[in-house]
């Protein structure tokens, strides 16, 4: 029953060998790995194009400039300290207000200045990226997320990717975080991805682990058939992105801010391919196949 | 030409090579494709460090080495020696003596011979052995002093009750060692008495004031792939037919695959008292047939070939090289497994590294034991991770833990019947270290569930490498036709090139038809 090849074949789904070999080795130059690997490497490249991002409050290098946290949040109720290299949304720590006892955590919790500190010293010595190599802070001010989304997900960071290759957007996809995935969108932690229509932007099927649901598991809502807001926006873009990474096929993550529109979270080399699953399409349908020079 | 082409060319080309000079080695010169059921051949190779007792010795040296022989079981062939530092004569039939003015340093002499078993044993003539009759009652002593009276007693009272006890020359030896094994004072005073040096040769003495007639034999057990074995001695006594050898203490059970080397009451080495040595003696079974012997009879009808033979090589590379050439077999499942099938594995090498760690362990107790130490792991691993320690200092803890489990189940299991506790020499330890990293880091970057198949799919991967890659016929077959690796590459460069659907993926897609209808 599994061995029906002709089936998947036939609707241009692209397993994890021919993504490897025709669009990754194929399309992406190993010398642009950095735009999409360092956040501050993708954050300049979308100022450089014009598309906004969420805005940097500072940065870290050294371990001695820990103490310089103090100064760069002074007045900052709403920020985001992350690893500048790290991988599935490890060592994001998202502070929402201060407290006279502390800093505010996302999650509820109370955060001490020495706490702040301690994570970045974390970050710096490569707790969270891969490899253990030795990473630099960024420091963000917090995206205000338009409420669009908002009852259907839980806690976390709804976003949209969408893959481009060679200049076309091919496919998107709302991720939205749940109580399983821990906060995070990412799929196969358990977060939820909803397809969307590429003409018009509404949302149709939506899967977790690879099963298609209906509703959000904690709010109960329905996914599909939702207008995915400046959606003509976000494909433009996510193909400036790609485009200007000279990566020949990402995935461009933008999560939607209620005053500043559309903003570039990261930009991905190594898209996952569950994203069909969610659109119950291949990729294949829309991607031009053949192998670059 | 795209790259799948040229791969594809590259490809078939060393998988033809390969597969060609197989066809050539197995049919046309019909090498033997499957290992040989019965063993009726060795290769051996004694290796022996010398080096003078004091350094200010300077004297001449002069000391002899036993010579392998034929003898009525076996037949030896193909003897090289080595001893590039010293004068050596071999004239005598017996024994090589070796010559030096003055030995500086430690020097090596080796020793490489073949050893065919004889179907029909043929009783060989050897040189006649006198009885040993110092003590029979007609030599002894007219006029004894008070010990040498003892010493006559002790003798006849053993004789008398082994006698009682036995119906020929090979029982009655027994009963006297079994004597001796349960009087263990008499023993010594007998060695010491007798002045002899080993109780070997009082139990000749012994058997010789009986009338009978017994050597002291020295030897080695023939087995397949051990390189520390060890040069026993034993006592043959002679029926009136043949030489029958008995085993002087319990632990030779039975004689029967033990290769004779040299008979006499001194070591290997003969006079070497001015200089220490220290040997080891490895055997292998052949069971390459008669390839092996038409390479050492020297009947080369392709000497590029039989250049490019492992066969040649000295025995403790070929155990090395035996184990080196399955590993590109079982690099080559790995792919398999995780590019057609879909599994994952901690990295490429590991199934192969945990497959060879399972040779040592069994495959049960071996799964048992990594998926133990897994579990200890993972809990000191929780534990740490409490402690926001940085990366490599905690993975350094957690190691630190499993070795300390590694110690505890040694403790455990070292008075149980499990060799497990033995077994778990240093190479798999350090395996283990470097699976429980490889699954911390996936711990980390992926999560428990990643991790878990990653486990599993390790230790499936693992199970069939050892079950199909590390069996006797495919090392067999890896060893004798080296140049299957070609093929294997091949296929690797194939792998590389395939972009089609991994079996897994019909499944992790299987949702995607339901939605449509």
């Amino acid at each position: 029953m599994i061995f029906k090849r002709s089936n998947l074949k036939k609707r241009g789904i692209v397993g994890i060998n021919e993504r490897n070999l025709d669009f990754i080795f194929a399309k992406n130059k190993r010398k642009f790995y950095p735009y999409a690997d360092s956040k501050l490497a993708t954050k300049r490249l979308a100022e450089s194009v014009g598309v906004a991002t969420p805005a940097l409050i500072g940065e870290l290098n050294w371990q001695y400039e820990v103490k310089r946290l103090v100064e760069l949040l002074d007045g900052r109720t709403e920020f985001v300290i992350k690893p500048d290299r790290g991988s599935g949304g490890n060592g994001i720590l998202v502070i929402s207000g201060i407290l006279p006892i502390g800093y505010k955590k996302s999650s509820g919790s109370i955060a001490s200045r020495q706490d702040l500190q301690f994570h970045c010293q974390n970050i710096l010595s490569g707790m969270f990226s891969l490899g253990g190599q030795k990473d630099t802070v960024v420091i963000e001010s917090l995206v205000k997320f338009d409420p669009v989304f908002e009852d259907i997900s839980f806690q976390g960071v709804p976003d949209v990717r969408i893959i481009v290759c060679d200049g076309k957007p091919m496919m998107g996809m709302l991720r939205l975080p749940t109580k399983r995935s821990d906060g995070k969108a990412n799929l196969h932690m358990g977060g939820i991805g909803v397809g969307i229509d590429m003409d018009t932007g509404m949302t149709n099927h939506a899967v977790q682990f690879n099963h298609y649901i209906e509703r959000h598991p904690e709010t109960g809502h329905l996914f599909t058939n939702r207008q995915i807001p400046g959606w003509k926006d976000m494909l433009d873009i996510a193909v400036k992105m790609q485009v200007a990474s000279q990566l020949g096929y990402i995935g461009v993550d933008i999560v939607l801010d209620k005053d500043l529109g559309p903003l570039v979270l990261e930009i991905n080399a190594r898209p996952g391919i569950s994203i069909q699953i969610a659109n119950n399409r291949g990729l294949k349908d829309e991607v031009p196949i053949g192998e670059s020079v | 030409m795209t790259r799948t082409w040229i791969t594809i060319c590259i490809a078939l080309g060393l998988i033809l090579f390969g597969l060609g000079v197989f066809y050539y080695k197995a049919v046309m010169l019909s090498y033997p494709i499957t290992p040989s059921q019965t063993v009726d051949s060795w290769y051996i190779e004694f290796s022996s460090n010398i080096e003078p007792k004091s350094r200010r010795n300077k004297d001449a040296l002069e000391f002899a080495l036993a010579k392998p022989r034929d003898n009525e079981n076996y037949v030896v062939t193909n003897l090289q020696m080595f001893a590039p530092e010293f004068g050596v004569e071999d004239d005598s039939n017996a024994r090589y003596e070796f010559t030096k003015r003055s030995l500086v340093g430690s020097e090596t002499i080796l020793l490489r011979f073949n050893i065919f078993a004889i179907d029909n044993p043929t009783p060989i003539k050897s040189a006649d052995v006198k009885i040993d009759d110092q003590y029979r009652k007609k030599n002894r002593i007219s006029n004894p002093d008070d010990k040498i009276v003892i010493l006559y007693e002790k003798i006849d009272e053993i004789i008398k009750e082994a006698k009682d006890k036995s119906a020929g020359p090979v029982s009655y030896t027994k009963q006297i060692i079994k004597i001796l094994d349960q009087d263990k004072s008499s023993q010594r005073f007998l060695i010491e008495e007798m002045g002899v040096s080993s109780r070997e040769a009082m139990i000749v003495k012994l058997l010789g004031a009986s009338d009978v007639k017994a050597r002291i034999a020295h030897g080695f057990e023939l087995q397949d792939r051990n390189n520390n074995l060890d040069i026993v001695t034993w006592v043959e006594v002679n029926d009136g037919k043949a030489w029958k050898r008995v085993a002087v203490s319990p632990a030779m059970s039975s004689l029967e695959n033990y290769y004779l080397w040299w008979v006499g009451d001194h070591d290997v080495f003969n006079n070497a008292e001015s200089v220490r040595y220290s040997y080891t003696l490895s055997s292998k079974a052949n069971r390459d047939g008669s390839l092996t012997r038409e390479i050492w009879m020297q009947e080369n009808r392709n000497p590029v070939l039989n250049f490019f033979s492992l066969q040649t090589l000295p025995l403790e590379q070929q155990f090395v090289v035996q184990i080196l050439v399955l590993i590109p077999l079982g690099a080559l499942l790995v792919s398999f497994f995780r590019q057609m099938i879909g599994f994952q594995t901690f990295g490429t090498f590991m199934p192969v590294l945990i497959a060879l760690a399972f040779r040592e362990t069994g495959l049960g107790y071996g799964i048992a034991f990594f998926f133990g130490i897994i579990c200890v792991g993972l809990i000191a691993r929780a534990y740490i991770t409490k402690l926001h320690l940085l990366m490599v200092p905690r993975l350094s803890a957690v190691l630190s833990t499993i070795v300390l489990f590694i110690i505890l189940m040694m403790l455990v299991t070292k008075d149980m019947d499990i060799s497990l506790g033995i077994s778990v020499a240093l190479f798999p330890v350090v395996i283990i270290t470097m699976f429980i990293e490889r699954m911390s880091t996936m711990l980390d970057e992926k999560g428990g569930l990643d991790a878990a198949y990653g486990f599993i799919g390790s230790m499936f991967v693992a199970s069939v490498i050892y079950i199909f890659v590390l069996s006797g016929y495919t090392i067999h077959l890896m060893f004798v036709f080296p140049e299957l690796i070609f093929v294997s590459i091949g296929l690797c460069l194939l792998l590389g090139r395939y972009n089609g659907y991994k079996l897994m993926e019909y499944w992790r897609f299987r949702q995607i038809k339901k939605a449509t209808s």
